[in-house]
């Protein structure tokens, strides 16, 4: 288990009258190498909450248990360090939190305040760019003087260069273009897969995850309202509407194809070409079992 | 968190009588109040102006650990002022001598009124934000200058600066925060550093807070001007400033504690 939420509850300002509470007991746990998407409409909790996986944030009670660390109320915050160098925490807008003079300082500034050699951290951030596609050139550019995606790419690899155990993103693909998203999300979904990094991944759009997420949780009102695979999701129609989310579609089509095709199998390659070999199978099977065209288009 | 500490500049909603006030009568007596505290220089006056300052912050409906902790974070200028009293005055009976250091009786007294009034001076000052919403004081202050405009003081432009420093406080504080998480993820915790150390990784919280309030201010400005907003020009008013009777009295009580403590030697 990567991380362990036990019967935890969140109030900010605590005690005082302008308590607020944003979490109520959740427990969930995240196997290793598992690929977890989070959801949940604005408020729900859900920065809060990945804050407590590194011990930014303290449960106001219950525990937190994270690799081999566990985090309870009212702890001391000192000797975190460990646990967050194993812990790569994006935030959103990443590209708000560059400083420095340049992109290779400013890659090199984590894994360097986590103890690596300068010719490591080097090597660390070379490797981070390339696994975002960004030219080694740009190490002496000036972070200020890229573009707004090149900078949150930038961002995202000085949290990459840290070479942590467990990723969490929060709404990292928000405003990059399609094509950069869908190789964000590739490039995470290869982390998870080939390295074994555990990823959380907070995110408003369902659909683009679906594809790569083990399991999804949704967050409602700093409750957990959903835990479970994609596909327990598809039996969940009534909370999406309850949540104001648009089912997937992904999960539209999962659902039309059994309302019309009941007792058939859903293809085993989920991506859009997988789906058209399907089909196109489904149909030359009809045709094979019934040899009349019309009377098969009616069977299927 | 750092923004819990801050009391100061902050509004309370307690629905008392003291928030239904006129921002302008709140503000000119907060003025008085500073005079009389000047003015007040016997135990007498003082004590005469604490009852009745704590008689009006009670009636606030406030916790009184919110005046607590809005005095907090000078309470090391309250002891300097308390020890610099302490040592530097000499009038009175000399009661301790300790090489260089003497304290005589009336240091002592002094010291104590020293650091009373001051604490005073604080707590109730900050009844004035604790009770009044951003916007409204706004107003207040913009009322209180309009008699100045013919020295050629603007109280809109003056007003429209302090309502966006006003609004801007708690946005950068919580950038400032956001910045404060996102750097100690990156393993810059500044509490677990020595203070040279500290130094350098201030760079990392300052370089983005300042970058992130410029993009702030440019970003203001242009939505100002995309709205067609021009300083100055008539506008009409969501909320109006009324006079009540309640201002009045509540003014005159001032004057009136300030007229005792000059009567009271």
């Amino acid at each position: 288990m990567a991380i362990v939420f036990h019967n935890v509850t969140h109030a900010y300002q605590a005690g005082s009258m302008l308590e607020e509470t944003a979490l109520q007991n959740i427990s969930f746990s995240l196997d290793s190498g598992s690929f977890t998407a989070l959801i949940g409409p604005s408020g729900s909790g859900k920065s809060t909450l990945i804050q407590h996986c590194n011990g930014l944030l303290l449960p106001t009670s219950g525990q937190v248990h994270v690799m081999d660390f566990t985090l309870e109320p009212n702890q001391k915050t000192k000797g975190l360090r460990e646990l967050r160098k194993r812990i790569g925490l994006v935030f959103q807008f990443p590209e708000h939190q560059l400083f420095a003079e340049t992109v290779e300082q400013e890659i090199t500034f984590g894994p360097k305040n986590f103890g690596a050699t300068k010719e490591e951290a080097l090597g660390l951030a070379k490797q981070a760019l390339h696994q975002l596609d960004l030219d080694e050139s740009i190490l002496n550019k000036n972070p200020f003087q890229l573009s707004g995606g090149q900078m949150r790419k930038v961002a995202i690899a000085s949290i990459l260069a840290m070479d942590p155990d467990i990723l969490i993103l929060d709404e990292p693909t928000a405003t990059l273009d399609p094509v950069s998203r869908r190789e964000l999300l590739s490039l995470l979904h290869r982390l998870c897969k080939e390295q074994g990094k555990t990823i959380l991944l907070v995110t408003h759009r369902l659909d683009e995850v679906l594809a790569y997420a083990d399991k999804v949780m949704v967050l409602k009102d700093g409750r957990l309202a959903f835990h479970g695979t994609t596909e327990e999701l598809s039996n969940q129609s009534s909370m999406f509407s309850d949540l104001r989310i648009r089912i997937p579609s992904m999960l539209r089509l999962q659902q039309a194809y059994r309302r019309r095709f009941p007792g058939h199998p859903l293809p085993t390659d989920q991506s859009a070409e997988g789906w058209a070999k399907h089909l196109g199978e489904q149909i030359a099977l009809c045709k094979m079992s019934n040899g009349k065209e019309e009377a098969g288009e009616e069977l299927c | 968190m750092l923004v819990d500490k801050v009391m100061f500049g902050r509004y309370i909603k307690t629905d008392s009588w003291l928030h239904k006030m006129d921002p302008r009568a709140k503000i000119t007596s907060m003025f008085l109040f500073v005079v009389i505290i000047m003015i007040a220089h016997s135990l007498w006056d003082l004590l005469l102006v604490t009852s009745f300052a704590i008689a009006i912050m009670a009636s606030s409906k406030i916790p009184a650990s919110f005046f607590v902790k809005a005095v907090r974070p000078l309470r090391f200028l309250i002891l300097f002022l308390f020890l610099f009293q302490l040592f530097f005055h000499n009038q009175g009976e000399l009661l301790v001598e300790l090489g260089p250091i003497s304290i005589y009786r009336g240091g002592i007294l002094l010291a104590f009124l020293t650091a009373w009034r001051m604490i005073l001076l604080i707590s109730f000052t900050s009844l004035l934000t604790f009770t009044t919403a951003p916007l409204t004081l706004t107003k207040g202050v913009e009322g209180i200058l309009e008699p100045f405009r013919f020295l050629g003081v603007s109280p809109e432009r003056l007003g429209l600066m302090i309502s966006i420093s006003l609004r801007f406080i708690p946005t950068i504080f919580e950038e400032t925060q956001k910045i404060l998480k996102a750097q100690a993820s990156r393993g810059a915790e500044l509490s677990d550093l020595p203070w040279k150390e500290k130094g350098k990784m201030l760079m990392s919280l300052l370089v983005p807070v300042t970058v992130g309030a410029f993009r702030r201010a440019e970003d203001l400005v242009n939505s100002m001007e995309a709205r067609g907003f021009v300083l100055g020009a008539p506008r009409s008013q969501y909320e109006t400033l009324t006079w009540k009777v309640t201002d009045t009295v509540f003014l005159s009580l001032f004057f009136a504690i300030g007229l005792a403590t000059l009567l009271i030697i």
